[in-house]
């Protein structure tokens, strides 16, 4: 390092690119996970406590049959008759799902105490009304508050329709919003469609564990219904991510063999100007693995002093980030994470790769003795 | 000590092999300071980078106290062992210290106390913080002196040491030599037989042929 600080102009460049590039890995890898952590919040943690069933693509409804069998299943203690729709939710890049479930006032009832669900604000919806209560994190998200009308009545962009007034919020497992009376289904009743017998959907509580009751669920071979399971949910996430996750290291591969490449021309140049003192070292006894290895050490550590510096600036950027924006969404955002760790270090190990490559090159065709001849 | 035993060295020149000496044969005892002495071309840079293993010979045979160093490849800690290198350019390390670059010789022991009483001795005590550009080209060599010296090695191999420097200080960059190096062999190629001690044996290196 002793090089660097003699020549500071030639060390704060190269610092500087790597430390610019581990910025922006660091700030878009944070950013991505923040979005998707908030989607899987709004999507997999909504069935924490229960599971969903659901008729096929083809059947409006589910049939008697279909609904004594889940009933009378050892692994469920009770099925709520349920109407349920999706509304979304907003993150800093994208939206993601989030459920509405219109169930009975009873059933509803039921729900919040066995689940213990702990009403922050307001209270439950009653029947008779169009009326929903939101997790406290969806309510933040969309930027509503206790007493707000929500749907497609108020927003021209939301998928649920109808217009409903929030009458409460409330904290637990379930990141989900509840209503009562749906908009939809009373207009099938007004077509004369039984709202009391007729199973649009169905909301699946478990006897005992519901990782039980969903391994039972996942393994039901249905051609009328289907179940959304927290399981199943996840496994559909994880489908949908993996085209991002795998665009985001892509992008991040670019950056990193691009930024490389930069660094690898500035450093060539640097260790081809000190061939000199490689000549000599290696005359007065050091090997050339040992003259490597110093190389290798010097910039392993400029790599490793950017990166710090680099997750540093980064976490402070996302902390204003954080406080200015993410927070007022709901949107959660880990300052520290692992992925943006993994991709970062991943960045830098494709620098010192690919930086050494050429100097490795140069190194095992370079015959240090005639350096000293040549003088 | 030191024994060299039939050395032939030859390059090729376009079509033809150039022949720049043969046979040649040479034995340093300790404490000898041997002069390789020849004009330009004669190949006496060539033989002393044999000597001390820098470069491998066509033919023939080094040995250093009976062990042969010519066919090893445990070169650079022969070199590292037993051998210091004073060069007509100094080859100095520009972003280090005086004393770093003294100590810079061994990657084993920090000889930072050695260097320090070295510099001293060299009368570069003073200068031990200085970069190489902050020196005189008389002082740098000097530093190549100490830098050599540090180690205690057996043979110091110096290639025209002084070739860059001016005629008075060329003369006292041999004294200091001379008077640093009681317990080691010194190997010293120049064109230059004025800057020698009188003590020193000559061979001179004409013709491809090595004249004691």
């Amino acid at each position: 390092m002793k090089y660097y600080l003699a020549n500071k102009s030639k060390g704060i460049s190269i610092l500087f690119v790597a430390f610019l590039s581990i910025f922006c890995v660091y700030i878009v890898s944070a950013l991505v996970s923040s979005m998707l952590e908030t989607a899987r919040d709004a999507n997999v943690n909504a069935v924490t406590s229960f599971s969903f069933v659901m008729p096929q693509d083809s059947a409006l409804t589910i049939s008697e049959e279909d609904w004594t069998e889940i009933e009378n299943m050892p692994e469920v203690r009770a099925v709520y008759q349920a109407f349920i729709e999706s509304s979304y939710i907003d993150t800093i890049l994208a939206k993601a799902n989030s459920f509405v479930v219109f169930l009975g006032e009873d059933d509803l009832n039921r729900l919040f105490q066995d689940n213990r669900y702990e009403i922050i604000e307001g209270r439950l919806p009653v029947d008779g009304a169009y009326e929903v209560i939101m997790h406290e994190r969806i309510l933040r998200n969309k930027g509503l508050q206790v007493g707000d009308f929500f749907g497609s009545d108020y927003d021209d962009g939301e998928s649920v329709v109808g217009g409903y007034q929030i009458v409460g919020s409330f904290r637990g497992d379930d990141v989900i919003s509840f209503g009562t009376d749906n908009c939809q289904v009373d207009q099938y009743q007004d077509i004369g469609v039984d709202a009391d017998t007729t199973k649009y959907a169905g909301v699946v509580l478990p006897q005992g564990a519901l990782e039980e009751m969903n391994q039972v669920l996942d393994h039901v071979d249905s051609e009328s219904i289907s179940f959304q399971t927290r399981s199943d949910i996840q496994r559909q996430y994880d489908e949908q991510i993996q085209g991002i996750n795998l665009l985001m290291a892509f992008v991040i591969l670019i950056v990193a063999v691009s930024i490389s490449i930069a660094i690898g021309a500035v450093l060539s140049t640097v260790y081809q100007s000190r061939m000199d003192e490689y000549g000599i070292l290696f005359a007065i006894g050091y090997r050339k693995r040992m003259i490597f290895a110093s190389i290798s050490k010097e910039i392993l550590l400029l790599l490793l002093i950017s990166w710090i510096l680099g997750i540093g600036a980064s976490v402070l950027a996302l902390g204003g980030v954080n406080q200015a924006i993410f927070s007022k969404m709901g949107q959660s955002i880990a300052l520290l994470n692992a992925n943006s760790f993994l991709y970062t270090g991943l960045a830098i190990a494709a620098m010192f790769v690919i930086t050494l490559l050429p100097i490795i090159r140069k190194f095992a065709k370079t015959d240090l003795i005639t350096i000293i001849e040549r003088r | 000590m030191l024994k060299a035993e039939n050395l032939s060295l030859s390059y090729q020149d376009g079509r033809t092999r150039r022949l720049i000496f043969s046979n040649v044969s040479l034995t340093v005892e300790e404490g000898d300071f041997v002069a390789i002495l020849g004009p330009s071309g004669s190949g006496k840079s060539s033989l002393l980078y044999i000597l001390s293993t820098l470069r491998a010979a066509d033919s023939g045979r080094i040995s250093l106290n009976d062990v042969v160093i010519s066919d090893t490849k445990k070169t650079c800690e022969i070199r590292y062992q037993n051998f210091g290198f004073i060069f007509q350019q100094h080859f100095l390390i520009p972003h280090l210290s005086v004393l770093e670059n003294v100590m810079a010789a061994d990657y084993r022991v920090k000889r930072r106390k050695e260097a320090i009483e070295l510099l001293e001795q060299l009368g570069l005590g003073d200068h031990i913080r200085k970069r190489p550009h902050e020196l005189s080209g008389g002082e740098r060599q000097r530093v190549a002196i100490a830098r050599a010296l540090v180690k205690k090695p057996r043979i110091i191999f110096a290639d025209e040491p002084t070739a860059s420097l001016d005629g008075k200080t060329a003369g006292e960059i041999i004294k200091l030599l001379t008077a640093h190096c009681k317990d080691a062999s010194i190997v010293c190629t120049t064109h230059d037989p004025a800057i020698l001690p009188k003590t020193c044996k000559v061979a001179h290196l004409t013709d491809g042929n090595l004249l004691l």
